[in-house]
């Protein structure tokens, strides 16, 4: 009878406290950014990206399928470059291979999606007032990149493309730009000011409205009850067209880390008030506490209150301000229903896909070319 | 009859490991993530993807509870505490 009582003691005690140590059993390698967990990562994301474009999405929406190749060229570069940073030695493998992912998202096949939207190229408008806030985007890889390269082969674009990011920004009334006609995101935006507080970083001409702007945009978009970004708003009045939501401000909590690091800490902290955690893995609410709402496009599928893309992005901000215990939680639930896989020299996260793994590697690594506190 | 139930529990976990790294490796290998975000992702893909889902989470749930209730049950009749001048029981041997 003891042994019996024992066993299924024992047996309980394991699959309770089991899983968490089993799937968590790399994250502080992954804290402290050692080479053997970023590396083979890395190596992955570098072999998706030979000739991906958006062709090589299948979401029934043109739109989405432009959007998601831009995204996962952008987030890998980010992730290659925080990887570079981190391991210097890594730059002759890897190097090349953000530089050719720059080439693929200054294609114009690669802004189709926003060039049909504007019906012009947001890269050859540069001197016009429409938002193309996606631009953001491009200017955080550019940024990237020119951390590494400062006098590189797209300096001159960089500083074109921030030049006109932050007059229109300064014309904004309300520190939004649009990203399509009449559509506003100030995730997006969190792109825009970051890519500015980053060519600032990176060139040393800091942009004095900077400041300004940022106070600016989280004072209308920040909501004051839930510390959560607004998801959507109108850049002409400033009002709201969505809730405050945890993909957004994850995410946008990423990109602010370029710029103004408090900010991120700020929004990190409401992220953390967000948190969801069982048996030691953690996700991030997509609604406030108490909104049932159902998941789109950004959120992914909401489980049980937990957003996909929240808990993904969250990592970023969770390593950047050193919560090791969110990280560590959230990794776990990576590693659960990511199910990395491993080869030879690379690991790929099978239930990702090449914008998953792209966004993993960025979010994972994310830190070293954060703005200083 | 100790040695086979001993051989069902451990091949069990072997086999139950074995097949997972290879639906891993035909998740990995036939692009399945990408598919099923196609329009018309096939249904039949679909379940399969959610049954490797469920699976993972079984097999990582259980896994470590089968494994340690079986060394227990099985070491048992070694490292329970008896007492002293007690013969072991019968299997420590």
């Amino acid at each position: 009878m003891t042994r019996v009582v024992v066993t299924l003691i024992v047996a309980l005690a394991a699959s309770v406290w089991g899983p968490g140590l089993w799937c968590g059993r790399h994250a502080q390698g992954w804290i402290e950014g050692r080479a053997s967990r970023q590396l083979p990562l890395a190596r992955a994301v570098a072999s998706s990206l030979s000739d991906l474009d958006a062709q090589s999405f299948d979401t029934g929406s043109p739109l989405f399928d432009g959007e998601w190749a831009l995204v996962t060229h952008q987030m890998a570069i980010l992730g290659l470059v925080q990887v570079i940073l981190e391991h210097p030695g890594a730059q002759d493998e890897l190097l090349p291979v953000v530089e050719g992912a720059i080439q693929r998202m200054l294609r114009p096949s690669t802004r189709r999606f926003a060039t049909d939207r504007w019906r012009e190229d947001g890269l050859t408008a540069l001197e016009g007032d429409h938002g193309h806030a996606y631009l953001g985007y491009l200017n955080l890889a550019l940024g990237a990149h020119r951390l590494l390269v400062p006098d590189g082969r797209w300096a001159q674009l960089h500083d074109a493309l921030t030049d006109a990011l932050a007059r229109r920004t300064s014309a904004a009334p309300h520190a939004l730009l649009q990203t399509y006609p009449h559509e506003a995101y100030p995730a997006d935006m969190a792109s825009v000011l970051g890519s500015i507080g980053l060519h600032g970083r990176a060139t040393g001409a800091v942009h004095p409205g900077l400041r300004r702007w940022l106070a600016t945009f989280e004072e209308a978009y920040v909501d004051p009850q839930t510390g959560l970004l607004v998801q959507a708003a109108d850049a002409r009045t400033g009002s709201r067209h969505d809730a405050p939501r945890g993909s957004g401000t994850a995410i946008a909590a990423y990109f602010l880390s370029f710029a103004d690091r408090a900010l991120t800490e700020r929004l990190h902290g409401a992220l953390v008030a967000h948190q969801l955690s069982f048996l030691g893995f953690g996700a991030v609410r997509e609604y406030p506490w108490g909104d049932g709402s159902m998941g789109d496009i950004d959120s992914g599928p909401v489980i049980l209150g937990a957003g996909i893309s929240s808990t993904g992005f969250s990592l970023a901000s969770a390593r950047i301000c050193g919560n090791d215990v969110m990280y560590r939680s959230i990794y776990r639930t990576a590693y659960l229903f990511g199910a990395p896989r491993h080869t030879a020299d690379q690991v790929r996260f099978v239930g990702g896909g090449p914008l998953g793994n792209a966004i993993l590697l960025a979010m994972l690594s994310a830190g070293p070319a954060a703005a200083g506190p | 009859m100790r040695r086979a139930a001993i051989g069902l529990w451990a091949g069990g976990l072997a086999l139950c490991a074995a097949a997972h790294g290879l639906a891993l490796r035909w998740m990995d290998t036939a692009s399945v993530m990408e598919r099923l975000l196609a329009p018309r992702a096939d249904p039949e893909l679909l379940v399969l993807a959610g049954g490797f889902v469920l699976s993972r989470v079984a097999l990582i749930v259980l896994a470590p509870g089968l494994v340690a209730g079986g060394l227990c049950w099985w070491l048992w009749p070694v490292l329970a505490p008896r007492g002293r001048g007690q013969p072991a029981p019968p299997g420590a041997e």
